[in-house]
């Protein structure tokens, strides 16, 4: 308060102290007046026995508690006087500062959405997630595993995993009283909701009764789920996401208590999550959310295949959450009091005590997050460029105020011979600095309020829908910024105001404008900057230069099949109903009718969906294999229907592809790939052959065709392949990918392949429609997110040290106007001023180079597993970056060159 | 520069200064000619040293000023003692007699002057 007071009424505070004090001196005055002196005389003595009035009342003002903010208020006034006298100059620094804070505050923006942001409910301090952890991996033998199946992840040391069985939270739910309470959810990938006439293909989770009490949230509309809900026998009901509210449902509250159908089951909608709630997953969104009894209606396919969850004790996969109810106390204290409760669920308990699992909490403040794990290194190496371009934005304003301050040596000297502190001085210089840096701070504030939405759309997407992070412009980004405006000053504002208050005050005094080589500190901190600058764009340009060949290499990778002509799309018939009994009828039907679309050439289905980084991975083994000593090979299998090889355009080399001939009751058939038949073959034509497919249970197969290699998984790597027929196996996939090859450009038969999907099945939802080229690019997204933003920051720091490099070599050029004037007095050619002052500009941009380039050779080491087809030793990428850089140095340099040049001799003589 | 008083001598002065506005409203130059007097001419106070110190105090809330006409009519500024400012006079008046008459014990052994 006081302090604010203070600070607004300074002036009148200033006028006030003059005042006292000049009534003193007149009060005294008056009193020597009355002993007889001359009012002139008496004035005098006043003033001597008083002492240095400004001084006195300089004193006065140090005691005031805001002194320092007035002195700063004071040197941003200067500052900005001093940035008016050369506005194009002083824009160009800030434009180039709000740049480099701005892509810092953007990618920060992300991260902190990612891997720093509480959830949205009450207490997060108070969350921890459950794992369980064994001191080593399974060896193999069945009899020690304290599951059958298993649904979730499995990391090492150790095993830690995230999946229980439904009894491990049953226990945990009654019994450990720590707990405020547990709660368990099971994440689905895929439901198919049905609400108001449409159907929608969201993203959703089943959860205990206990999830949202636990969480702490309020519903927005209606109710959240209870433990009422979680009764066995309860009516289905649903929670939906405030999106899905909107997008689905039109926002309508009379919607709560309406039916709608989730997988074909009837479920009544009781509330909507506040908008701000996205689950407990950064990047998750589920937009549905049911009890967990219900799973079995909702998913009887995965029920049979993991074993019922709720009776069974060796399927795990449920995952919990769960609120302390005391967070002082330490977590290894909770693990150890609650691992026996583990234990007594379990079916068997392991012999070996290093395989005995024990619980492990984590605190999930933040949620949790598979998104963290994938994206670390690219985030890393985001944020490493974006520091660099701001260290390399700084170091411009820093060369820029370094040369302000030396053309004002002189003053300087003055300065500190009249008895200024060299630390007034320091702070005088850096306040210019920092003016700078709060000017770009506050513009950068639009790049980082309108890039981070950018951003996420550059982003791996999440199966369908675009990744949904909780992105908000609030006080943290202020904060950040505010942070790298400062942490910049600190740094780099030092430099000019460092090197202007080391002067030597005599020499600087007596030193007159034109004399030699007065400058040559300024000239070598100025060049060492530049130095830096250089080192730090050729990182940069090196590594922009390698992600955008990685994305190069990779879009030219050939894929083995056409790609420009197939549609690709996803259907679970199991989540509308389809029986394993009815699906291989349903499939053929879709295959039908969309072969009657004018246009299509060929459909074929499989449940592998091509290039999106999954598969389904087996072991085909064989007596008669070519390899030494391994009679078994893992390859990547495509199960579906015939002729998926000849719709994506996978040519037939030997033999023929799997057709209508292969069918459930026909001898079991299948179709290699070139990888295969090198591996297993020595590259001979194995048409003809018997293997054995899967493990541990293998049937006999016949290889009846040999085809091209086509990517499988992913675009990286060659991946031994077979194709085999679905209806030749024990149970028919539930979901199928369907490939649709067109005549044309595919784009316009979306619609039409729709509707045909929808004459067969109105209710099923065409998960991930799009044609593989978009598929191609969507799974390149990481690739194109380095290349295209390592790409703008490399040609950023290029700019910024062009700049650098223009403005050093101008203000080197000026100071030796005279001793270019001699030179060319005394006979110089001007060609020779010429490459005089562009070696110099050469030299210094070398330097930087031969800094620069130790550092980028680790980039690849550091980096490699974000590269593809670029071998380390590779020197294109440096040699290409170091040109880029020396031409850029030769432009920058070329028009303070060529005005040294055409000096006129006799001006630049006169001059003093 | 500006060299620093010890702190013993700064803390007469804020006591000195706080005691004589504790006797009513005072300005500036009347503390100093009122310090003076009352001393019998043995402390003369710098106006460098004065001046600041009123501020100081001001700031600290141990003093607080209005503007007022003074005896010759002019206007200037008077200082007064706040609730606090009483306070700090007591605390610093005891430490001062305990400390005077710490100096004065020691002083009062026989021997060594002379």
């Amino acid at each position: 308060m006081r302090f604010w007071k203070t600070w607004f009424r300074r002036a009148q505070d200033d006028r006030q102290l003059d005042a006292e004090l000049q009534f003193h001196l007149d009060s005294r005055a008056e009193a020597l007046r009355a002993q007889g002196l001359s009012p002139a005389e008496a004035r005098r003595r006043a003033r001597l026995e008083f002492g240095g009035v400004d001084q006195i009342s300089e004193e006065c003002r140090d005691s005031r508690p805001a002194r320092w903010l007035y002195d700063l208020a004071q040197d941003l006034h200067y500052a900005w006087r001093m940035m008016k006298k050369s506005p194009l100059v002083s824009a160009a620094a800030v434009l180039s500062l709000a740049l480099g804070i701005g892509a810092n505050t953007a990618i920060f923006s992300l991260l902190d959405a990612i891997l720093l942001r509480e959830l949205p409910v009450a207490k997060p301090g108070e969350l921890v997630v459950l794992n369980w952890q064994t001191k080593q991996g399974f060896a193999g033998r069945r009899s020690e595993r304290f599951f059958e199946r298993y649904s979730g992840s499995i990391q090492p040391p150790g095993m830690v995993g995230n999946a229980f069985s439904y009894a491990a939270y049953e226990a945990l739910h009654a019994q450990a009283k720590d707990f405020a309470p547990v709660a368990a959810f099971l994440e689905m990938n895929r439901f198919s909701v049905a609400a108001r006439g449409n159907t929608h293909a969201v993203s959703g989770q089943l959860v205990s009764g206990s999830y949202f009490p636990m969480l702490g949230i309020e519903a927005r509309v209606g109710r959240l789920l209870s433990a009422e809900d979680d009764r066995a026998g309860a009516p289905a009901t649903a929670v939906v996401s405030h999106r899905f509210y909107e997008r689905a449902l039109g926002a309508d509250p009379a919607q709560i208590g309406q039916v709608i159908r989730v997988n074909n089951v009837a479920a009544t909608v009781v509330g909507v999550t506040p908008p701000s709630f996205y689950g407990h997953e950064v990047g998750a969104h589920p937009d549905i959310t049911l009890t967990l009894p219900h799973l079995r209606e909702l998913d009887p396919e995965f029920v049979k295949g993991m074993g019922d969850p709720f009776t069974n004790r060796t399927s795990w996969a449920i995952q919990m959450l769960a609120r302390l109810r005391d967070p002082a106390m330490p977590l290894a204290q909770l693990e150890t009091r609650l691992s026996p409760l583990l234990l007594s669920t379990l079916e068997t308990v392991p012999v070996k005590p290093e395989l005995i699992p024990r619980l492990r909490l984590e605190p999930a403040a933040r949620g949790i997050s598979g998104l963290r794990r994938g994206i670390n290194v690219t985030f890393g190496v985001l944020l490493g460029s974006t520091m660099l371009v701001l260290l390399i934005a700084s170091a411009n304003v820093a060369n820029l105020l370094l040369a302000r301050a030396m053309g004002r040596r002189r003053e300087i000297a003055v300065r500190l011979s009249m008895g200024a502190s060299r630390s007034r001085l320091w702070r005088q210089i850096s306040s210019e600095f920092l003016l700078l840096a709060v000017l770009g701070a506050t513009a950068s504030l639009l790049i980082a309020y309108l890039a981070p939405a950018w951003l996420v759309t550059l982003l791996p997407s999440r199966g369908e829908e675009e990744l949904t992070l909780p992105l908000r412009f609030d006080w943290r980004l202020l904060l950040s910024t505010a942070g790298f405006a400062l942490g910049i000053t600190f740094l780099f504002g030092a430099i000019p105001a460092w090197r202007a208050t080391r002067l030597n005050v005599t020499g600087a005094l007596k030193e007159n404008s034109g004399s030699l080589g007065a400058d040559a500190g300024r000239g070598r901190l100025g060049k060492l900057l530049i130095v830096g600058q250089v080192a730090l764009s050729l990182l940069l340009l090196a590594a922009a230069g390698m992600f955008v060949r990685t994305l190069d290499n990779l879009h030219a990778v050939d894929l083995g099949f056409v790609r420009d002509r197939i549609v690709l799309f996803t259907l679970n018939a199991a989540q509308v109903g389809y029986g394993a009994q009815q699906r291989p009828a349903f499939y053929e039907r879709t295959a039908r009718e969309l072969e009657r679309i004018a246009g299509v050439e060929s459909v074929s289905a499989s449940l592998i969906r091509p290039l999106m980084g999954g598969g389904y991975w087996d072991d085909v083994s064989s007596p008669k294999f070519e390899t030494k000593g391994r009679k078994t090979i893992g390859v990547g299998v495509h199960m579906g229907l015939p002729g998926f090889a000849s719709t994506l355009g996978v040519k037939v080399l030997a033999g023929r592809d799997l057709d209508e001939r292969d069918g459930a009751k026909s001898p079991k058939v299948m179709v290699v790939n070139e990888t295969f038949a090198r591996e297993a073959y020595g590259g001979r034509n194995p048409v003809g052959e018997s293997v054995m497919l899967g493990d541990p249970k293998a049937v006999s197969y016949q290889i009846v065709g040999l085809v091209r290699d086509g990517r499988y998984s992913r675009l990286h790597e060659k991946t031994a392949t077979v194709y085999v027929a679905a209806v030749q196996q024990e149970t028919m996939p539930e979901q199928m990918t369907f490939a649709v090859r067109t005549r044309t450009s595919p784009a316009q038969l979306l619609p039409l392949v729709r509707a045909a999907v929808a004459r067969v099945e109105p209710n099923i939802p065409l998960v991930q429609l799009r044609t593989l080229d978009d598929q191609v690019d969507e799974f390149l997204r990481p690739e194109r997110l380095l290349a295209i933003l390592g790409g703008t920051f490399a040609l950023l720091a290029l700019a910024l040290s062009a700049v650098g490099i223009f403005g050093v070599m101008a203000y080197q050029a000026g100071r030796r106007r005279q001793e270019i004037g001699v030179r060319l007095a005394l006979g110089a050619g001007r060609g020779r001023i010429l490459s005089m002052v562009l070696r110099e500009s050469v030299v210094t941009v070398l330097c930087g180079i031969l800094l620069g380039l130790p550092l980028a050779l680790l980039l690849p080491k550091l980096v490699d597993n974000l590269l593809y087809g670029l071998k380390a030793s590779d020197p294109r990428a440096f040699l290409a970056a170091a040109l880029v850089l020396l031409a850029t140095a030769l432009a920058a340099a070329w028009i303070p060159a060529w005005r040294a040049a055409r000096l006129d001799p006799v001006a630049a003589l006169r001059e003093e | 520069m500006n060299e620093k008083k010890s702190d013993l001598l700064q803390g007469t002065l804020d006591m000195l200064i706080l005691k004589t506005v504790a006797l009513g409203p005072i300005h500036g130059y009347g503390i100093s000619l009122r310090i003076q007097q009352i001393s019998q001419e043995v402390l003369q106070v710098q106006q460098g040293s004065l001046y600041p110190a009123l501020h100081r105090l001001e700031h600290r809330g141990w003093l607080t000023a209005e503007w007022g006409e003074s005896e010759n009519g002019r206007m200037a500024k008077f200082y007064q003692l706040t609730a606090a400012g009483r306070q700090q006079l007591v605390a610093e008046a005891e430490n001062w007699q305990r400390l005077s008459q710490a100096v004065t014990l020691i002083m009062a052994l026989e021997g060594g002057t002379k």
